[in-house]
């Protein structure tokens, strides 16, 4: 092993990470897609999410922030991943929330109907 | 001899660096993303496609975690980078997930439909069963000869037509037959709870609020319950009021009822105290209350201001 092989190697690590670099960069900024993400954690809000599933509502929410960081500084492909991530736990929080809100919803019915008397019907009862 | 190990070293350190640099470069687009493997999205996709409601109620969302599955599996199958399939993997887990929450969430809302056209009929059912009982509620106390009957509140107020005591805690004669008159009527009507209502003598101030100068209390018709006692068990007690005549009849009156085959635990006392010391025409006097229908009786707190004017003399 000589010096020159060495400074070969060097030269030849700093290549390769500047072609990772530019493949990262490379891909387009994502842009629609944060934008996407973005409408989805407003959807996911206005269905309460945040009080109602606040555990996947915070997980999108950071992970949109973290795209839109990474689109900031130029990681079009991490920014990508992030905003896709965002956006598909943006619908979890919603679907949970909507879950939630119709189960809540009939535990109130059923409490309605038994205090006038009733009984629900039979099926709805072991939702 | 010296060459090689400084070569050695600068090897190491540089292979070091762009290791450094490389794991940099490939874990951070990974830093702060969920990934999750290609199996543990096909497990999840599978068990939201076995279940006959995510099929029934979720076909839109079922299909799309389909598709986001399918693109994994094909970047895994193109040899992509680990963690793009990761990547990949996690939306179609994700989808999967919204797929089976989609479905509980529609066949929920179906059964609200079936919940609410029950409770309405269920309700429908007791107006129409309580309209029935205030009929026949009704066709009884007009019957009554002793009492003046009012509706109150939902339930009704039975006022005596003549003045009960003449002396204090020992009814005349006359409301012994009065009383007779509305235990028989109680007994008649055995669902429904009842409240002696006892016009106290001397005035109550309402705790926390400021004494009433002499004119500021004439005219008040505000009143302050003062609770009386009585055995918890319900058994017939015949004077355990605080300490006003006022207090007391309406003990009397209960045990009265009580006495005459009125269950205790249907029936309590109560006593209400002009605030200030209005000198109401009825003061000392007494009224029967007939409770709605599932309305309970129950002894007022002290403080507890009720809306409950003496009945006209």
């Amino acid at each position: 092993m000589t010096l020159w092989s060495t400074r070969r190697s060097g030269r030849l690590a700093a290549v390769a990470a500047l072609l990772l670099l530019a493949a990262c960069a490379s891909a387009p900024p994502p842009v629609q897609e944060v934008a996407d993400a973005e409408r989805a954690l407003q959807a996911a809000a206005a269905a309460e999410a945040e009080s109602l599933a606040p555990a996947a509502f915070d997980k999108a929410r950071q992970k949109l922030e973290a795209a839109k960081a990474a689109l900031q500084a130029g990681e079009h492909l991490r920014a990508r991943r992030l905003a896709e991530q965002a956006l598909v736990d943006a619908e979890v929080a919603q679907a949970a929330a909507d879950t939630e809100k119709a189960a809540r919803a009939a535990a109130a019915l059923r409490a309605q109907i038994q205090d006038l008397g009733g009984s629900p019907p039979q099926g709805v009862t072991g939702l | 001899m010296m060459a090689v190990p400084v070569a050695g070293i600068r090897r190491r350190i540089l292979l070091l660096a762009l290791g450094v640099l490389l794991g940099t470069l490939l874990g951070g687009p990974a830093r702060a993303q969920d990934a999750a493997t290609v199996a543990e999205a096909q497990a999840a996709l599978e068990a939201a496609r076995s279940a006959r409601l995510v099929r029934a109620f979720a076909a839109p969302e079922l299909a799309a975690a389909e598709r986001a599955l399918e693109r994994a599996l094909a970047a895994q199958d193109a040899g992509g980078a680990r963690d793009e399939v990761e990547h990949l993997a996690y939306l179609a887990e994700s989808r999967a997930a919204v797929a089976q929450m989609r479905a509980e969430e529609r066949r929920t809302a179906r059964a609200l439909q079936e919940l609410a056209a029950t409770r309405t009929q269920v309700a429908q059912a007791r107006a129409l069963e309580a309209a029935a009982a205030e009929r026949r509620t009704r066709g009884l106390v007009q019957g009554l000869r002793r009492f003046d009957v009012r509706s109150e509140a939902g339930g009704l107020l039975l006022t005596p037509r003549e003045r009960w005591f003449d002396s204090e805690v020992m009814p005349a004669r006359r409301a012994v037959a009065a009383l007779t008159e509305a235990a028989r009527l109680l007994g008649r009507l055995p669902e429904r709870q009842v409240v002696v209502l006892g016009y106290a003598l001397r005035g109550a101030p309402l705790p926390g609020a400021a004494e009433d100068t002499a004119d500021g209390a004439q005219g008040s018709a505000a009143a302050t319950p003062i609770p009386a006692r009585y055995p918890k068990d319900g058994a017939a007690s015949p004077v355990a009021g605080p300490d006003d005549l006022g207090c007391t009849r309406a003990d009397v009156v209960r045990a009265f009822l009580i006495s005459n085959g009125v269950d205790p635990r249907r029936v309590v006392a109560t006593c209400l105290a002009p605030r200030g010391m209005l000198e109401a025409p009825a003061a000392g006097d007494i009224a029967i209350q007939i409770l709605p229908e599932n309305a309970s009786a129950r002894s007022p707190t002290m403080g507890e201001a009720i809306d409950a004017a003496p009945p006209a003399p």
